[in-house]
């Protein structure tokens, strides 16, 4: 009874071993293909997923790409235009200094002779590097009507610099027919009138970045004269 | 025992609900995808031609805006000096502007300028001159305003393109603008030792030798040297004809007018020009070009002494108006038909052989309209997406924007031959023109 009750005993613990066996077997063996084509698929959605996750992802990054492209392209433009302005500013502000009579301070150079330019203005006028211009020292700083604004700070446009101005005398103006006498407009009183004397100034500047610069120049007339350096 | 092995199988199987279900599923869940993945990529496309379409009127827009402030530029010597009060009393304005002196006959002056439609002798344009005259102001600069099917003053017709649909014509309805001003890049600084004047002894100029000085360009070559030489000071300036030896020019007695003599310039800082070369013409006009695959689009041409050179594709319309200061101190903007007809301007060069299109010279600041395309036809496009505000179109006055095919158009795409299923913008900017002295 023991015996065969042990046996008996063994035997369900055999099957038991048989079933585990065969149920270890069946993921080994048998049922295999079925639980592979489970798995393929969960796959199959999941590579679905990320082909599409992929090409929205590439969509993205390229719109992405050049609207950052676009950003700094306007980025450049506006610094460009920051530049333009001041230079400008810079050359309406020197005129209306030389218009009133004010122009005492401006670093000013005697051009009217080709023969005899100082080196210093024909570096500011002809290097393509701010920097260079700077370093020639020919140029004054352009800080506002007043001499005073600062655009390098944020509230007054952060530039990367104040612009530089540079003033060179050309000569006194005449009539259109080249005569020897000081001008004689229409509109005045015949020949011999106040002496109007020829001003060119030239205006570099930069942006706020740096790598924008800007150079104009304009010739402007008036009866009031600076003092100019003799080169 | 034999059973038990493939109910495990059977459990983890799908019954025909399930597959339906997750079928079902599955679909859904694909179509939210693939609707989300063909709008991206429609918004993406339409971004791609916004992106483009600013990109370029920016680029347009710069680009006229520089040769634009340039208009009518001279050396120093068109400052005007001295300025008399108008007659409001507020305002001073120059009495005259000045102009170069020529002496050389108006068909020789002419031919050294492109894309002249102002011809000596024609219409009211005065004969030819026969003896030394100033430069008039109707080669300073001439706007033409088209319809569809005409222009205003006259057809232009720069490089010879008419009006049409077809690639390589001009765009119908669309303005051409010409504009002159002196190279500030070039000429030669007469400084004695690399450039300089021998006079004759008799009070004119014998040569004058023209070498390359610091930041000055290159001597011309006798195969691009145009014949004509500019002298320039600040106060005056002349053109004559002047033959070539080597770096040797003298003013040349068979073309200028019998008994020129050019006098020596001022010693206030002088200069030469290559005149030809120097003084550049620029015509902007729009050209029909092809996108060679079935479509035309818009090409905005840059048109420099007679070379065509194409600057930005997708551009549709292009207008301008004009700001004029009248002898008042009134500044108006007016269209070129009304530039062209005025001849009471409020200065004008000294002794003027004429004052037709005297107000070309007298140009202050001009307006640019310029209407961009996408360039590629958008069939998704709603109507909505489609519809744009372009300046003078008159169904746009309260800025309401209005469908292509709107018949209130002054122009409408389909007269030009574009497409109207594309995205469409207006980009415009007030120029100053500095070179005008008030």
């Amino acid at each position: 009874m023991t015996v065969g009750a042990s046996l008996h005993r063994t035997r369900v613990a055999d099957g038991a071993q048989v079933r585990t066996g065969a149920h270890v077997g069946a993921g080994l063996g048998i049922p295999r293909p079925h639980f592979t084509r489970r798995g393929r698929q969960q796959g199959v959605v999941l590579i679905v997923a990320l082909i599409f996750l992929l090409l929205l992802t590439i969509m993205a990054i390229s719109a992405t790409g050049r609207s950052l492209l676009q950003e700094r392209i306007v980025g450049g433009l506006a610094s460009a235009q920051a530049a333009e302005w001041m230079a400008e500013t810079a050359i309406r502000g020197t005129e209306w200094r030389l218009y009133n009579n004010t122009g005492a301070g401006l670093a000013c150079y005697d051009s009217s002779q080709p023969g005899n330019i100082n080196s210093k203005v024909t570096t500011f006028r002809t290097s393509t590097d701010y920097t260079i211009a700077k370093n020639s020292g020919a140029g004054t700083v352009y800080q506002g009507a007043g001499g005073s604004t600062d655009y390098t700070q944020a509230a007054n446009g952060g530039l990367a610099a104040n612009a530089l101005v540079l003033l060179e005398y050309l000569g006194t103006d005449r009539a259109p027919d080249a005569s020897s006498s000081h001008a004689a407009e229409s509109g005045s009183s015949g020949a011999g009138t106040t002496p109007y004397y020829i001003y060119r100034v030239t205006a570099r500047a930069l942006g706020t970045n740096p790598n924008t610069v800007r150079t104009l120049e304009t010739t402007f007339v008036t009866p009031s004269q600076v003092s100019c350096v003799a080169s | 025992m034999t059973n038990s092995l493939p109910r495990p199988g059977c459990q983890a199987g799908l019954t025909l609900i399930e597959l339906m279900v997750a079928m079902l599923l599955g679909l859904l869940i694909s179509a939210g995808i693939v609707s989300l993945f063909i709008s991206t990529s429609s918004a993406n496309r339409v971004q791609t031609q916004l992106a483009t379409l600013q990109e370029e009127g920016r680029y347009a827009i710069t680009r006229l805006s520089g040769d634009l402030r340039m208009a009518n530029g001279f050396y120093c010597n068109n400052e005007g000096g001295e300025a008399g009060a108008l007659s409001n009393g507020v305002l001073k304005l120059d009495k005259y502007l000045r102009a170069p002196k020529v002496y050389v006959p108006g068909a020789t002056l002419s031919a050294a300028l492109s894309d002249v439609t102002t011809v000596w002798g024609t219409g009211a344009y005065p004969a030819a001159p026969q003896a030394a005259y100033a430069m008039p102001a109707f080669f300073s600069m001439r706007g033409y305003d088209c319809t569809t099917s005409t222009c205003t003053p006259v057809d232009p017709k720069p490089n010879s393109t008419t009006m049409a649909k077809t690639a390589n014509s001009r765009v119908p309805g669309t303005s051409v603008l010409t504009l002159r001003y002196l190279d500030p890049a070039s000429g030669w600084a007469i400084n004695g030792t690399t450039t300089s004047v021998t006079n004759n002894g008799s009070g004119g100029v014998a040569s004058l030798t023209i070498g390359q000085g610091t930041g000055e360009p290159a001597v011309p070559t006798a195969a691009n040297y145009g014949g004509l030489l500019m002298l320039a000071d600040c106060n005056s300036a002349q053109i004559f004809a002047a033959t070539m030896s080597g770096s040797t020019f003298t003013p040349d007695g068979t073309v200028n007018f019998t008994g020129t003599t050019i006098n020596p310039p001022s010693n206030f800082a002088p200069k030469v020009f290559d005149f030809k070369n120097n003084f550049v013409t620029v015509t902007y006009y729009l050209k029909v070009v092809s996108d060679n695959n079935g479509h035309t689009t818009g090409a905005l041409i840059r048109r420099v002494n007679g070379t065509d050179s194409e600057l930005v594709r997708g551009i549709e319309r292009l207008d301008f108006r004009y700001g004029v200061m009248d002898a008042n101190g009134n500044t108006r903007y007016l269209t070129a038909a009304q530039v062209d007809g005025t001849t009471s301007c409020p200065a004008t060069e000294p002794n003027p052989l004429s004052s037709v299109g005297c107000l070309w010279r007298s140009v202050q600041s001009v307006e640019v309209h310029v209407l961009m395309d996408g360039q590629v036809p958008l069939y998704t496009l709603t109507a909505n997406d489609m519809a744009y505000v372009y300046w003078g179109d008159t169904g746009d006055t309260a800025a309401v924007a209005s469908a292509p095919s709107d018949s209130s158009r002054k122009v409408m795409p389909s007269q030009q031959g574009f497409v109207d299923q594309m995205l469409r913008r207006e980009f415009t900017a007030l120029i100053s023109v500095r070179n005008y002295n008030p």
